[in-house]
């Protein structure tokens, strides 16, 4: 019977959920054969899968799906991931990882026994007011989410930014330092001010 | 450091209540059942907040004692706060103000403190070198650092174990925290269970194996209020057989007896002051902070959007479209938006599929074309879904984008289909990722097969390198971002219900 089948096919797909782990904070170079050698490291991979991006820009941060073996593996690696930084491609940004939810997946099957309507409102209708607002609160938190995300956006540049000139500053004084120990500086000052410890 | 410079001004005001005992190998340690520090009386069993570097900690006083020495030390069993034990937590969601209530053996259960020692007036160094002699050897990774008592704290237990006393309400009003679980520190698992005795390691010499009966962390008798010093009353009350509890004799392991009291607590009390809790977390949420009044890790479900999907489909069925794979739908997409058939449709319910928006948009238009949901990511809005619907010709997606602008088109979640044209943004090259960096210098290196295969391999960040500490930097920006999300998320659902209880006609919801 049709509606079994979907039943089971839906089973099946609610199973494969809960095995699959969302993974967030991509960086867009990052390939599908990269991902699978990253996870590799926990247990096998059966799957994986980008999210695409349709409306946003290409350097955004990538998300994707990655369907282990068993659910217990999936939540193992969401609350090992949660706890310590783990990177992917690069540093020191950290990937975010989350269990899966059915809406992420793009060809999810329809849930059996769901069904919907749909009903031309006509002006008369005590709700056409009503479903108007609606509208205009849709294009609201609308405005409101892509705001939010150029927030976040921002501060993720400026930490970014940031972490880029710290590290850029240790770095010239790492290598400050390893110059005047290498080239004797170090060791003649020392001779000088009685101080013996780069004579090494 | 505020609430140490409050303290600056009562710090020899210190007074010894009523002495329950004598112990030790010499009987030369006292043992109090209360004390009197900057004007608060603080009793046995009482829970208190320690301070610790910049954090207050939760802890239930359970022993009180001066040793020959003359100083004044007391030892603490601590609770657990959610973000401490988060490792552990797992599935288990606690709410904004639980803790968890430390049992088992092993490091980290309980500390003893020197007392008034914290208040010396010299500042954190030498409150420093003053305690580390006085610490005990319990101090572990988790509660390492020094304690200072700075205030009372009102816990209340709501577990339903049989030996617990339930809160009222408004006793459930006045807790600041409230705890119905325990984490065993061996065994590092939270159970709702609470053992019979909650035990404590080994601690100095005059004092080892002490137990304490469940019973002084449950909720004490109805007649008693919790933060009271209401005397002699209290006192007699919590300590219910004072002899064979605190006399504490060489080294024995005593069974404390049963108390009364216990503590209760029902699952979700009422709000409640949040500035304590918001400097006590570590991560402070921010701009959208009023939103989190209630900052309740409880997801939000969809449930009460998606549950109202019912009704019948229309008479007539579309044919099956096959589905293409997706590698293609961008250059559909693309195609489709320069030729303006691109059309973007809002305020779906997330939970639909691309063919059920396929179906919708035949019943209601008469218009063929193919559909496809936005998937869901941890940008997207849990309330409403996207879909991006390629029409078959410019005119349809025009008449399609004025039909839903002018009139309403009402789903069965109720509520209405927005539509608008589509609009793709132009792909540039990725070279860069806002949060890799590099140094420049070691790029020319870097052509190297190592340093490639170095940089590519995917790896846990080390605690001791410069890269997990910006690690962290960004792991706390996820979690900030993670949070101003679900506040925006939920005052969205707000209002959107709001709109929804509007509605005059329910439609098969």
């Amino acid at each position: 019977m049709d509606s079994v089948k979907a039943e089971a096919d839906y089973a099946a797909f609610e199973e494969r959920v809960r095995r699959t782990v969302y993974v967030d904070n991509l960086s867009p170079q990052v390939n599908e054969s990269i991902l699978k050698s990253a996870f590799d490291q926990f247990g096998n991979i059966c799957k994986v899968e980008f999210i695409a991006n349709y409306a946003e820009e290409s350097n955004m941060p990538r998300c994707a799906l990655v369907e282990m073996d068993s659910p217990e593996l999936a939540k193992e690696l969401v609350q090992a991931m949660s706890n310590q930084p783990f990177m992917i491609f690069g540093m020191p940004r950290p990937v975010r990882v989350c269990a899966a939810e059915m809406e992420m997946f793009e060809d999810r099957p329809q849930k059996p026994g769901t069904k919907i309507t749909c009903q031309w409102l006509e002006p008369q209708n005590p709700d056409f007011t009503i479903a108007n607002k609606f509208k205009e609160l849709t294009g609201r938190h609308a405005a409101e989410a892509s705001f939010l995300h150029q927030y976040q956006l921002e501060e993720e540049e400026n930490l970014a930014k940031q972490q880029a000139e710290t590290l850029e500053a240790n770095y010239k004084k790492y290598e400050l330092i390893e110059k005047v120990l290498k080239d004797g500086t170090a060791k003649r000052l020392g001779h000088r001010y009685g101080i013996n410890e780069f004579n090494a | 450091m505020s609430l140490l410079g409050e303290a600056h001004e009562d710090h020899t005001e210190f007074n010894w209540g009523r002495q329950t005992g004598v112990g030790g190998p010499n009987k030369d340690f006292i043992f109090y059942g209360s004390f009197t520090h900057g004007g608060v009386e603080y009793f046995l069993y009482d829970c208190v907040y320690m301070w610790r570097d910049n954090e207050l900690d939760i802890g239930k006083i359970v022993k009180i004692w001066e040793t020959p020495r003359h100083s004044k030390k007391v030892k603490v069993v601590w609770f657990f706060r959610p973000i401490e034990i988060r490792q552990w937590l797992g599935d288990v969601e606690p709410l904004w103000n639980e803790i968890f209530l430390a049992s088992g053996e092993g490091n980290g259960l309980c500390n003893c403190n020197p007392l008034p020692f914290f208040f010396l007036p010299d500042g954190h160094d030498n409150l420093r070198s003053a305690m580390c002699s006085d610490l005990a050897a319990l101090t572990s990774s988790w509660r390492c650092g020094i304690e200072a008592i700075c205030g009372k704290c009102n816990v209340v237990c709501t577990s339903k174990d049989k030996r617990n006393p339930q809160p009222s309400k408004e006793n459930l009003r006045m807790a600041d925290f409230i705890f119905n679980r325990t984490f065993d520190v061996a065994r590092c698992t939270i159970s709702p269970i609470f053992p019979d005795v909650i035990a404590e390691s080994e601690g100095p010499s005059y004092s080892s194996n002490i137990w304490f009966a469940v019973k002084h962390f449950f909720n004490r008798e109805r007649d008693q209020k919790l933060i009271t010093s209401e005397g002699g009353a209290n006192l007699k009350g919590k300590i219910a057989n004072p002899s064979s509890f605190v006399k504490v004799e060489g080294v024995t392991a005593m069974r404390n007896p049963m108390k009364d009291g216990k503590f209760d607590m029902s699952p979700k009390p009422a709000a409640k002051d949040k500035a304590e809790m918001k400097r006590v977390d570590d991560l402070s949420p921010t701009s959208l902070s009023d939103e989190l009044h209630k900052r309740k890790r409880v997801h939000f479900s969809i449930e009460e959007h998606s549950n109202g999907v019912k009704g019948s489909k229309s008479d007539n069925q579309p044919q099956d479209i096959t589905r293409r794979p997706a590698v293609s739908w961008m250059e559909k997409l693309k195609s489709a938006y320069e030729r303006g058939t691109l059309v973007l449709l809002e305020n779906l319910d997330p939970s639909y599929t691309s063919s059920e928006v396929e179906d919708i948009v035949w019943s209601a238009f008469k218009e063929m074309g193919e559909a496809k949901m936005v998937p869901r990511c941890t940008l997207s809005s849990p309330h409403h879904g996207q879909a991006f619907f390629i029409f078959k010709s410019v005119d349809a997606a025009e008449r399609a984008i004025s039909e839903l602008k002018e009139k309403c088109l009402m789903l069965s979640n109720g509520r209405p289909l927005v539509g608008r044209k589509g609009c793709l943004v132009e792909p540039n090259d990725a070279t860069s990722f806002v949060g890799h960096i590099a140094i420049n210098k070691l790029k020319k290196q870097k052509q190297k097969a190592e340093w490639k295969i170095a940089v590519s391999t995917s790896h846990y960040s080390q605690p001791n390198t410069i890269e997990y500490d910006m690690a962290l930097e960004w792991l706390v920006l996820q979690e900030r971002s993670k949070l101003r999300w679900d506040a925006l998320n939920k005052q969205h659902a707000e209002e959107i219900e709001q709109l929804r209880s509007q509605l005059k006609t329910h439609h098969n919801t």
